[in-house]
């Protein structure tokens, strides 16, 4: 049923940083890991979470129906040209993709770029379904050592390389996205091993962003437990980018 | 207090005979108004003339005709010249050239008549074309005269400058401009001259079209003149000033559609906007006339200056307007030679006399006064408001356009010269002489007041959370007990500038209003009146504007021109300028202004072009851009002298920020964090 109502964390026209071109970004709700620095912890639930700001009731999501999404992405159309499109990002958009398949279904035959920003910590199967409708894929790239992936992030790493793998395989032009953060993702075994698996995809870009303490204002709001973090210096940033840069030329450092 | 008001005069650079002079304007006007009393007044003004002339301050004012009055002006005009100076640009502060009525101005010149004529040959068409012809004849032959005295004073200076100053000026007795240098030069002495005449905010018009046929080979002089041009144009930056400092209408065009559908611009226009970039001084000021046929490289480079924080150039979309002004009345090739009053306002320049700026009209003022005298409120439905509304326009604009019509200009042959159809008709400009002579008004608070109706409707006719009476008493105590209230209406879901069906039928609805209220009338030339949704007063009237159901508290700023404090996104904001009903009359200036941060827009530059050029083709009418961070303006306004070049975008100018009111730095920082998403 098209009219049937789908659970959206937000969604956000003129965005420059999710991609190719001016994008509208669709933030979808619910996620499984659990990033330390995450800025969007509204995202992590899959549920409405009501909270007060100075006296105003607010809410992170919202009901949409799959027609109103399509309404707000296609207002921009005419803003798409020069390779922008719809991104959808999250939380983990390909936990809960398969709710907008009418959304991805139109947008296809209407030509509109379609991207997804993933942490790919997904069942492969929800993976080879987003395959099925999008054009580019950014894929954060954290942290791929086993055992710091569960503790740090409470994630599979042997799903996530399995994951990257097939997309990455078929995206020649994906876009990998690292964040750098001290300890998390910033590791001498986790650096190590993010080039040994850069190493094996020439064609992929890569962009490297320093973590800022951000969100916090929403972690209040959720009541949530704010834990702040050395921002990694610029120093150490310029160091990696260098490590990339030596096995990819298509590496940069970005500002979000 | 006389210590403070020295202090204030000096943070303000004005200088004591100009304190002097504004309060012998006043007196004058009085004197004016009291013929029946001159004996008196007469004897005041002779001691007041006396006193000035202390100073050294002259006045000129006589009851001769307007052509011998600049006679006497000529006469009492010293000459200055500064030796490095490779123009002569020069206004004589200290003479105060009294005109007893309203003085023409805001609007451009059509420079090309000096530039393309000389004295000789524009006299000769006067006499064979014109009526009423002598008046003019005179007015230029003083100015032959003045010349001459020009040239007298610049014999005594042996540089080679001087030398070609004379040399140029002379040439413009007979024959027409040579070269890109000697152009210019008569643009800068026209200029000049309109100021001291009288005439406030004469603009420069469509110069890189006057430039056209001007060849340089050697570009790194050609460069190099317009940027001395640009900064003589800056000179007297303080005395061109009207309402606040940088409120000069020192505007250049650029750009624009051809009759035959072609885009112009030329090597001028590249120059004007890089020149403009580089000095980095709030005059001149840029727009660039775009269209869909806009070359990229141009946009680039308009973006450039742009980023460069200037805040020029202001964009102002051709497919849009063009249709429009043919709609209006404006005949075809005139509307494609479009330029703009002081700030933004469509005028054809050299033919139509349109005062674009004689009111500011407040849909916000209308709103209090509405929702004030409503009567039997319970019995009232939605659109029985929005129908009293209505009638409180009209009767707003019916008082309006009785009052922009008592206006009688001043006589000005001088600028009369530069209208074609006042030579032919021999009917001075401030008479009606020009092909077109409309007027228009500007207007303020439409999106406070599409907000005020989307809550009033919303909480009193969907939620029935309140009755009118209870907003009636809310509004007249100005929130006071009722903060979350405020707090929640500043927070509404839905709101002007969102590109929803709802919001652009009520804003079109309201703007509509407005429309039709002047639409058919006639003033005293028979010209119409048109309107637009940008206006310079957005501050100044709110100080005076009650409490607003938009969560507005009274007396505090109006929101500025087509805009969203609420962290909207460009293509959205955009998207619902494009979408607004402009036809008809509602031409009058409409700027989409947004806030962009630097980083974001160095960052983003390709992105930003591809949304000027989709927000071009989608069919903005006009868009200008403040780019500057929060943190710049807090700092800067804390620590001025460390920004004494900080240029910031005020409503339809480009002003030094250390020179603004605090009001305006206080008001442009809460945007700039507003579009920051650092406050709600």
């Amino acid at each position: 049923m098209i009219d049937d109502k789908v659970l959206i964390g937000n969604i956000q026209r003129f965005c420059v940083h999710d991609g190719d071109g001016i994008r509208t970004t669709v933030f979808l709700k619910g996620c499984d890991i659990r990033c330390p620095w995450c800025a969007n912890p509204e995202n992590q639930k899959t549920c409405i979470q009501k909270f007060i700001d100075d006296g105003v009731e607010k809410q992170y999501g919202k009901m949409m129906s799959q027609e109103e999404i399509i309404d707000i992405i296609l207002r921009d159309k005419i803003y798409y040209e020069n390779g922008g499109g719809v991104t959808y990002s999250g939380g983990e958009p390909l936990l809960n993709l398969n709710i907008i398949e009418n959304v991805l279904k139109e947008l296809k035959s209407e030509g509109i770029s379609q991207w997804i920003e993933t942490s790919l910590f997904a069942p492969t199967d929800y993976v080879l379904f987003a395959m099925n409708y999008m054009d580019n894929f950014i894929i954060d790239l954290k942290n791929i050592c086993r055992e710091q992936c569960k503790k740090y992030l409470s994630g599979d790493s042997d799903l996530y390389l399995k994951n990257f793998d097939i997309v990455v395989s078929k995206y020649k032009n994906a876009v990998v996205r690292i964040p750098v953060v001290e300890p998390y993702t910033y590791n001498s075994e986790n650096i190590y091993k993010i080039i040994q698996l850069l190493k094996r995809y020439k064609d992929i870009r890569i962009q490297l962003f320093k973590v800022h303490n951000l969100g916090m204002s929403k972690y209040k709001n959720l009541n949530m437990e704010y834990s702040c973090f050395e921002e990694i210096s610029d120093n150490d940033l310029v160091l990696l980018y260098n490590q990339l840069k030596a096995i990819n030329d298509r590496v940069e450092i970005i500002s979000l | 207090m006389l210590s403070k008001i020295i202090l204030f005069m000096y943070k303000k650079r004005i200088k004591f005979y100009q304190v002097l002079l504004v309060i012998y304007k006043r007196a004058i006007r009085i004197y004016d108004r009291h013929e029946n009393k001159r004996g008196l007044f007469s004897v005041v003004k002779c001691g007041i003339k006396g006193f000035f002339s202390i100073f050294g301050l002259k006045i000129v004012y006589y009851r001769l005709d307007k052509e011998n009055q600049y006679g006497d002006l000529f006469d009492a005009m010293t000459v200055s010249y500064d030796e490095n100076d490779r123009f002569y640009y020069w206004i004589d502060e200290k003479i105060y050239f009294n005109n007893r009525r309203r003085p023409i101005g805001n609007m451009p010149v059509d420079y090309s008549l000096i530039v393309d004529n000389s004295m000789k040959t524009i006299k000769e068409n006067i006499k064979t074309r014109g009526k009423n012809t002598e008046v003019y004849i005179k007015t230029i032959e003083y100015v032959e005269k003045y010349i001459d005295k020009i040239c007298n004073e610049l014999s005594k200076y042996n540089s080679e400058n001087a030398k070609k100053i004379i040399s140029n000026l002379k040439s413009m007795k007979d024959r027409p401009a040579s070269d890109l240098y000697d152009a210019l030069q008569r643009v800068l002495f026209w200029n000049a001259m309109f100021h001291q005449t009288g005439s406030v905010l004469v603009g420069l018009g469509r110069l890189d079209k006057v430039l056209n046929r001007f060849n340089f080979e050697d570009e790194t002089e050609a460069k190099s003149l317009i940027s001395e041009f640009c900064r003589m144009i800056h000179k007297n930056f303080e005395y061109k000033s009207q309402t606040m400092l940088g409120d000069t209408g020192q505007l250049i065009i650029l750009g624009g559609l051809n009759p035959d559908g072609s885009y112009f611009c030329n090597k001028y226009t590249y120059l004007f906007i890089d020149a403009v970039k580089e000095i980095h001084l709030p005059d001149p000021k840029t727009l660039l006339r775009v269209s869909n046929k806009t070359p990229s490289e141009l946009l680039q480079k308009a973006m450039e200056s742009i980023m460069s924080g200037n805040g020029s150039p202001l964009l102002s979309n051709d497919d849009v307007i063009i249709p429009l002004l043919n709609e209006y009345g404006y005949k075809d090739d005139d509307a494609y030679n479009y330029a703009v009053s002081a700030c933004w306002e469509p005028v054809i320049v050299g033919k139509s006399l349109d005062q674009n700026n004689l009111y500011n009209y407040s849909f916000a003022e209308t709103f209090v006064k509405t929702i004030k005298e409503l009567k039997n409120t319970e019995n009232l439905g939605f659109n029985d408001i929005i129908k009293e509304y209505n009638e409180n326009v009209d009767c707003a604009l019916r008082k309006a356009m009785s009052d922009i019509d008592k206006t009688i200009w001043e006589e000005t042959p001088l600028m009369s010269i530069f209208f074609e159809d006042c030579i032919t008709s021999g009917v001075d400009l401030a008479n009606g002489g020009a092909k077109y002579n409309n007027y228009g008004i500007l207007t303020e608070g439409l999106a406070n007041t599409v907000n005020s109706f989307l809550n009033l409707e919303r909480i009193v006719y969907k939620e029935k959370r309140m009755s009118l009476s209870d907003i009636q008493h809310i509004l007249k105590n100005n929130y006071k007990n009722n903060d979350t209230l405020r707090k929640e209406l500043l927070n509404s879901s839905e709101y002007f500038g969102q590109d929803t069906e709802k919001i652009l039928e009520l804003t079109n609805q309201l703007f509509g209003m407005c429309k039709d209220g002047l639409k058919d009338k006639l003033n005293r030339y028979n010209g119409k009146y048109k309107v637009g949704l940008s206006s310079p007063s957005y501050l100044i009237d709110g100080t005076r504007t009650g409490a607003t159901f938009d969560g507005r508290m009274k007396n505090t700023p109006l929101a500025t021109h087509i805009s969203c404090d609420k962290n909207l996104a460009y293509t959205e904001l955009l998207s619902f300028a494009a979408q607004l009903n402009y036809c008809e009359n509602g031409f009058n200036g409409n700027v989409v202004d947004i806030m962009v941060t630097p980083n974001l827009i160095s960052s983003n530059f390709e992105k930003f072009i591809s949304l000027i050029k989709a927000g071009i083709k989608q069919g903005f009418f006009q868009m200008q851009m403040n780019v500057i961070s929060s943190e710049t303006l807090i700092d800067a306004k804390s620590n001025p002298d460390n920004y004494r070049n900080l240029i910031v975008r005020v409503w339809g100018f480009s002003a030094f920020y250390v020179d603004l009111p605090t009001s305006y730095k206080d008001m442009l920082i809460e945007r700039a964090l507003k579009n920051e998403g650092k406050i709600a």
